[in-house]
């Protein structure tokens, strides 16, 4: 059974629209006029249990929208969704038990109070019973090693140790399905990558469900073996990692200075003797002696692109780049 | 000179950018006002107001209203947000003086409060109570430049309230405090000079007759030019205090480490 | 009655996370006080030069006084987060909370304390001599009391409501701040003094749309003034549970409206 399922979800905004030219100020003063924004549009999306999906897109896409939609925070301008059979809006206090949430860039825990303390209150608003409390903490102080900061004020935790803490809070009511809206934002690499480690042992241990949203694509391959992509609303994939990896291929960036001012223009394309399959090789930017092209490795060798760009001059410096993959999703979509 | 212009302007387009809360604003000082007003409308029919009558207290209360969006400043200048995200530590670095830059801001935000609520409401309470225009272009002469150095006067006071937040995370109890006396002491209820003896004095005191009493009563013609010195004193004794507060926080940053 | 307890853990918890800031704490009392008395001197100042505003004598403004007051500091005491609710519209504290298994409005009110000792110690005492001046003066019998504490009551009610509907506008418009300056500030200065004072426009305002003139002005002109009769006293009731239920009602579909903050 799916754990959680979206059906035709969407949300519009109703936003005010500034004006623009002479008077602007006066102007906008008595404007009344909205636009409506389409943040989601018919989103349909499942996700079974004991999986570990990665839901990304570029800012603005909707991410944060659809998130909050899933976890009942926001009720939907059209559509549905399920979790473990209920809807979040109308059951929203059923659905809180069953989920755990952390906001990467909020807490939920007591700013001003030891650690320890917050989990005595959600333990009360959760109406856990003191075994029960009992068992979960003993449980959470193990897997994400709370002990050493057990009774430090939460705003003196590192930002790695704050977010233990979340997982740690989310966790206490011990929810099936998780659900992370960028959890290592801001982190240095080691509290990255003990954070990674933490969620695998979550999902592999313990089953949980997790729903991850990132910037971080190091997260994404460490840790998903699904990938949602979103971007203007719309949900554009929806598979394994790999799969996705094959679709866009390995685009790459090639730079290269010649010795003398080069004739090559942006937007130009060059090997026109290629075979198809070889896909297209585009100038992207020209500076005076440097040149970028891009490329895909998957249809042409480096070698090769090499060779058609030396057509054009001497060259004297090469740089091979690969861009971010983010970039890639929303630039191809 | 251009710099405070160019925060000025900025000051004044922040602003520009909520109308649904300006005109809740407006609404809500037309309220007061016609409370008040109505106040003393009920007062002046059973008690000869000494001076004023009936009719001046009127528009005493009307010119109030006015005047008032001209010294309600933001709390602390925005200074309490800047300490919070460490933004202070730039802006000492900069070659404008802190002062300069938080008043300057501050000034456009008033400018838009004078343009915006003040006149509507000045041009509302000619109409619907009477409230005289002075054809005398002397009372004009000296109405004006008392209502520069009220304005003057809120923002040096509201800078150094927004220093405080270097020590206390609770500065904007100041702000509410500074605003709670500016309620009694300015004037602002009726003319200090009605006030019980003891508080006579604690009003004259302050700086706060600066904002009300002193400017309305040189606008209705009670007060004589000589009334603008004590506004005058009271400006080159907050920029002295200003100065100093700066300093403090220049040496206060030093020591945090910026 | 569990969510009861919860309610008193979470208020604990609250003043314990405000005590930790010792200094801080008393500081913000002590200005407090500053400005509930500066608030008050105003009203005294303006007594003071005129004794009765319009057959009101300074005892029975003072008791006006006294009930506003009262109902206004026991509803800041609970509902401070209502009062100050755009924080939680703007920087995404409703978040958090709709992730709670409780009811959402019970979670907003236990999410903020504001310790009001020293303002209700203050109005308090501004309605006991009053009250006890007009008994003793024989203007006002012993049911005065009972009376009173009902209205105080139902004041709190209505002020609560009032509050709430405020709140709940904030999740079309995002900002409440300046609109609770109206509902809230306004409405508190106008009702200080007897309503009769104000022109047919403002008082039937402060009987309709922000029945603040229900909190003490209704009430009064039965227990103090006895110029109305007895059934003020069920309709100043009436008018506390109407308020109630359009708030509450308000607040039921604004929070489907909710916007959250987008990133």
């Amino acid at each position: 059974m799916a754990m959680l399922e979206a059906t035709g979800l969407s949300k519009t905004f109703a936003t005010a629209v500034p004006k623009a030219g002479k008077l602007r100020e006066i102007r906008t003063l008595f404007s009344r006029e909205r636009k409506l924004v389409t943040a989601v549009k018919s989103l349909d999306l499942s996700v079974a249990e004991g999986e570990f999906v990665g839901f990304i897109g570029p800012n603005g896409a909707g991410k944060s929208t659809t998130i909050k939609m899933l976890c009942g925070i926001l009720h939907p301008s059209a559509g549905e969704v399920r979790i473990g059979g209920l809807s979040p809006q109308r059951d929203r206090r059923r659905v809180a038990r069953d989920i755990g949430v952390v906001f990467g860039q909020r807490s939920q825990l007591f700013w001003d109070l030891p650690l320890k303390d917050s989990f005595d209150i959600l333990a009360a608003i959760f109406r856990l019973g003191a075994a029960e409390k009992r068992r979960q903490l003993s449980k959470l102080e193990e897997v994400l090693q709370l002990r050493e900061f057990w009774d430090t004020p939460v705003r003196r935790l590192s930002l790695g140790q704050r977010m233990r803490g979340d997982l740690a809070a989310a966790l206490l009511h011990d929810p099936a399905l998780l659900v992370l809206d960028e959890p290592t934002i801001g982190m240095d690499a080691t509290a990255k990558r003990q954070i990674r480690d933490h969620l695998k042992l979550l999902n592999a241990e313990f089953g949980k469900t997790v729903l991850l949203t990132t910037h971080d694509m190091d997260d994404i391959e460490t840790l998903c073996e699904r990938v949602m992509v979103i971007s203007r609303g719309e949900l554009l994939y929806d598979g394994g990692l790999e799969r996705l990896r094959a679709r866009i291929g390995l685009p790459t960036t090639v730079r290269v200075t010649y010795a003398r001012e080069t004739k090559l223009t942006p937007g130009m394309r060059i090997g026109g003797g290629l075979s198809d399959a070889a896909g297209e090789v585009a100038v992207t930017d020209v500076q005076g002696r440097e040149a970028a092209v891009s490329c895909n490795r998957e249809h042409i060798g480096v070698m090769e692109v090499l060779r058609l760009l030396s057509e054009w001059g001497d060259i004297v410096d090469i740089r091979v780049e690969e861009p971010e993959f983010e970039d890639i999703v929303s630039r191809i979509y | 000179m251009t710099a405070v212009w160019v925060l000025a302007r900025s000051g004044y387009e922040s602003r520009l950018q909520y109308t649904a809360s300006h005109a809740a604003r407006t609404v809500a000082s037309i309220i007061f006002g016609m409370i008040y007003i109505s106040i003393w409308q009920g007062i002046g029919e059973q008690h000869a107001l000494q001076g004023y009558g009936r009719e001046g207290m009127i528009a005493y209360m009307a010119f109030n209203q006015v005047i008032l969006w001209l010294t309600v400043t933001t709390h602390g200048l925005g200074l309490e947000d800047r300490v919070r995200t460490g933004q202070i530590a730039l802006d000492l670095v900069r070659p404008l003086h802190l002062f300069v830059f938080a008043a300057g801001k501050e000034a456009g935000s008033i400018a838009y409060n004078a343009l915006f609520t003040a006149v509507p409401l000045y041009v509302l309470y000619t109409l619907l109570f009477g409230l005289p225009v002075p054809a005398d272009p002397l009372i004009w002469l000296w109405t004006l430049p008392a209502l520069l150095m009220a304005a003057y006067t809120a923002v040096c006071i509201s800078y150094c309230i927004g220093v405080t937040a270097l020590w206390t995370v609770e500065s904007r109890w100041f702000s509410l405090l500074n605003y709670s006396l500016s309620f009694v002491l300015s004037g602002f209820l009726m003319p200090v000079a009605w006030m019980p003896g003891w508080l006579q004095t604690v009003s004259r005191l302050s700086p706060y007759p600066v904002f009300n009493d002193i400017p309305t009563r040189l606008y209705l013609g009670h007060a004589a030019p000589a009334a603008l010195l004590a506004p005058a004193l009271w400006c080159v004794l907050l920029s002295l205090a200003c100065l100093a507060a700066t300093s403090a926080v220049r040496r206060k940053v030093e020591v945090q480490g910026g | 009655m569990n969510w009861i307890r919860i309610s008193w853990m979470l208020y604990r918890v609250n003043v314990r996370a405000r005590m930790q800031y010792r200094l801080s704490f008393l500081l913000t009392t002590l200005l407090a006080s500053l400005v509930t008395v500066a608030e008050f001197l105003g009203l005294v100042v303006l007594l003071h030069a005129f004794g009765a505003i319009k057959g009101w004598n300074v005892w029975e403004i003072g008791y006006l006084y006294g009930v506003l007051m009262t109902a206004k500091y026991v509803y800041r005491s609970f509902g401070s987060a209502i009062n100050n609710f755009e924080p939680y519209l703007v920087n995404g504290l409703l978040d958090q909370l709709l992730l709670r298994p409780m009811p959402l409005l019970l979670s907003v009110v236990t999410s903020r304390t504001r310790m009001v000792g020293g303002e209700l110690l203050q109005s308090l005492t501004v309605l006991g001599v009053c009250l006890g001046r007009l008994m003793r003066d024989g203007t006002a019998g012993w049911t005065a009391v009972p009376a009173t504490l009902l209205i105080v009551c139902t004041g709190t009610v209505i002020m609560f409501a009032v509050g709430l509907a405020t709140a709940a506008v904030g999740f079309w418009t995002t900002r409440t701040e300046d609109l609770s300056v109206l509902t809230d500030n306004a409405s508190t200065t106008a009702c200080q003094l007897p309503l009769s004072l104000f022109p047919d426009w403002l008082r039937t305002l402060l009987l309709t749309v922000i029945p603040f003139g229900f909190i003490n002005y209704v009430p009064a002109m039965f227990i103090v003034k006895g110029e109305w009769g007895i059934w003020t006293i069920p309709a100043t009731v009436a008018a506390a549970a109407l308020a109630l239920a359009a708030a509450l009602a308000l607040w039921q579909v604004g929070v489907r409206k909710y916007q959250s903050t987008g990133t």
